[in-house]
């Protein structure tokens, strides 16, 4: 579906290039999440697949095609969710689809529908200066599935939202994934990342020097061991094993009879750990 | 998602530009210059004779509302132009330029639509206001005017999109751009000197009307000339405000 080779870019007047050699490949039907710290080059790689920016060096191909060769059909084929709401404040959540539908050539979905995939048909006839971040982003995310489109670039797209409604929003994403569409999202979420997507890259200092799934990725940088957290002392007393033939290990087996088992957690790192040990390198 | 429905091409333009109205009609200093923008021929058209009256009592000259005639004509085309340039900045402001230009309308298209608009409206005010003011006037004449008025909408609304960061600069950058309402009396200045003003879009509708006694350029070539400088500004602000754009 989306292919980079060798991606590299330098803006007019930078003395160092943005991206100096990013490739990776996202699959139909993938959630590819692209992490990294501000600066790292994130937006940068996201506007040069979105054909914003010009002059880069490297393959990019989508739809089995070069970018540089699609036409402006190739729109109707994406959709994106900036990180910034990016919406007229004076139009309602209606009008303001009803607007965009009209900017695309191809067909769209009828507003109502769309606005119920974000849960916001109640908030139709609102105008948009009168909505919260959160209820903005969810329009912003709204307008990019306005044309049903296959592939989605998603910025933070939970970004002002409490905790049920970016479960909510994380929810959708999983269901467009289940319906086949293609997402990259960009995000410093981590928890959010390791939940909704099959391949991460990190991207750092314009490389990626990390890429694959967030399972394999918290196994590569944890420990092989499991924590067990009791109660039989004060304060909780904590024991940790090695996973290496733990069925056999003795005191392991004996703690496990124990009723004063608070807890017990595998050791893998999370990605947290993992984006820190990879700015750190 | 299997309702998708394809709106044809004129229902398109049809939603922008219900859009537009009411975005327009929400913001009360929109709203009113918009309304406003029709008053000033009115007026003139309505108090000639006494501007005529005033000028012979205190400047001794005989038609002053000949000379100001041109300036009530491209009045119109100053405040739709403020409206139609202060809607784009805003679009760049809040980042909705950014959104569409990842549709298959593009930044090209909105650009396109938006001044093609202006003019649209600023020409087919000036239809009305220039029978009012210039009631003799020859229909091709009427219909060349109302050309450029409206090409010198699209040219404001660019200048502001070009050369303005955001909307305050706009607001400040507006002042001065209204000067402009004012060139078309250098074209009363019996010299060749007063070519010079040809560089302003706005200077040319003074030349057409013949406001000094002393001609230099046919009436014919003048509204040529006028039309390739009014071309010039627009593509030169579309350059530099898309360029703009890109450096965002």
């Amino acid at each position: 579906m989306l292919n980079v080779e060798h991606l590299k870019f330098r803006y007019a007047k930078a003395s160092e290039p943005t991206l100096h050699d990013v490739t990776f490949s996202i699959d139909k039907g993938e959630v590819f999440g692209l992490l990294g710290p501000s600066g790292a080059g994130k937006s940068t790689t996201q506007r040069i697949l979105m054909r914003q920016l010009r002059g880069y060096d490297g393959k990019v191909q989508m739809f089995g095609q070069n970018i540089t060769d699609l036409d402006r059909t190739f729109y109707d084929r994406i959709g994106v969710s900036f990180e910034l709401p990016a919406l007229y404040q004076r139009l309602t959540a209606r009008e303001n689809l009803q607007l965009f539908s009209a900017l695309y050539s191809g067909a769209t979905m009828p507003v109502n529908e769309c606005l119920a995939l974000v849960d916001l048909e109640e908030d139709a006839d609102k105008r948009v200066e009168s909505f919260s971040k959160g209820m903005k982003m969810r329009l912003n995310l709204c307008r990019a599935l306005l044309h049903d489109p296959e592939f989605l670039f998603l910025d933070e797209p939970t970004t002002g939202q409490d905790p049920a409604r970016a479960r909510i929003t994380r929810d959708l994403i999983l269901r467009l994934k289940a319906q086949g569409k293609t997402i990259f999202l960009t995000t410093h979420n981590m928890a959010e990342a390791d939940e909704i997507c099959d391949q991460v890259a990190f991207l750092h200092n314009g490389r990626i020097p990390l890429i694959g799934s967030p399972a394999d990725l918290k196994h590569r940088f944890g420990k092989r061991t499991l924590e067990v957290t009791t109660a039989s002392a004060q304060p909780n007393q904590i024991y940790e094993f090695a996973m290496q033939d733990i069925g056999r290990n003795q005191e392991f087996l004996e703690l496990m009879h124990n009723d004063d088992i608070l807890s017990l957690h595998t050791k893998e790192a999370s990605l947290d750990d993992v984006f820190i040990k990879v700015v750190n390198q | 998602m299997n309702s998708l429905q394809k709106t044809p091409f004129p229902n398109r333009i049809w939603h922008l530009f219900k859009s537009d109205a009411l975005n327009i009609s929400r913001d009360p200093i929109l709203l009113m210059v918009t309304i406003l923008s029709v008053i000033p021929p009115l007026l003139f058209a309505r108090f000639s004779t006494d501007l005529d009256q005033f000028g012979q009592t205190h400047f001794s000259v005989e038609t002053l509302s000949t000379f100001l005639a041109p300036c009530a004509l491209l009045l119109p085309a100053y405040l739709l132009g403020w409206v139609s340039g202060f809607l784009l900045l805003e679009d760049r402001d809040d980042h909705t330029l950014l959104a569409i230009e990842t549709t298959s309308f593009g930044k090209i298209g909105f650009f396109s639509y938006r001044l093609i608009l202006a003019a649209m409206v600023g020409g087919g005010l000036t239809w009305f206001t220039s029978f009012l003011i210039f009631p003799n006037q020859p229909i091709e004449l009427t219909i060349l005017i109302c050309g450029l008025v409206g090409a010198q909408t699209a040219t404001v609304a660019l200048i502001l999109l070009a050369l303005a960061s955001n909307k305050v600069e706009g607001l400040a950058l507006s002042k001065l751009l209204n000067m402009g309402i004012l060139f078309p009396i250098i074209a009363a200045f019996p010299s060749p000197w007063r070519l010079f003003g040809g560089v302003f879009p706005s200077y040319w509708i003074g030349e057409i009307y013949m406001l000094s006694t002393a001609t230099y350029i046919p009436t014919a070539i003048s509204i040529f000339i006028a039309f390739g400088v009014h071309l010039i500004w627009l593509a030169a602000m579309l350059t530099i405000s898309i360029r703009r754009y890109e450096h965002l």
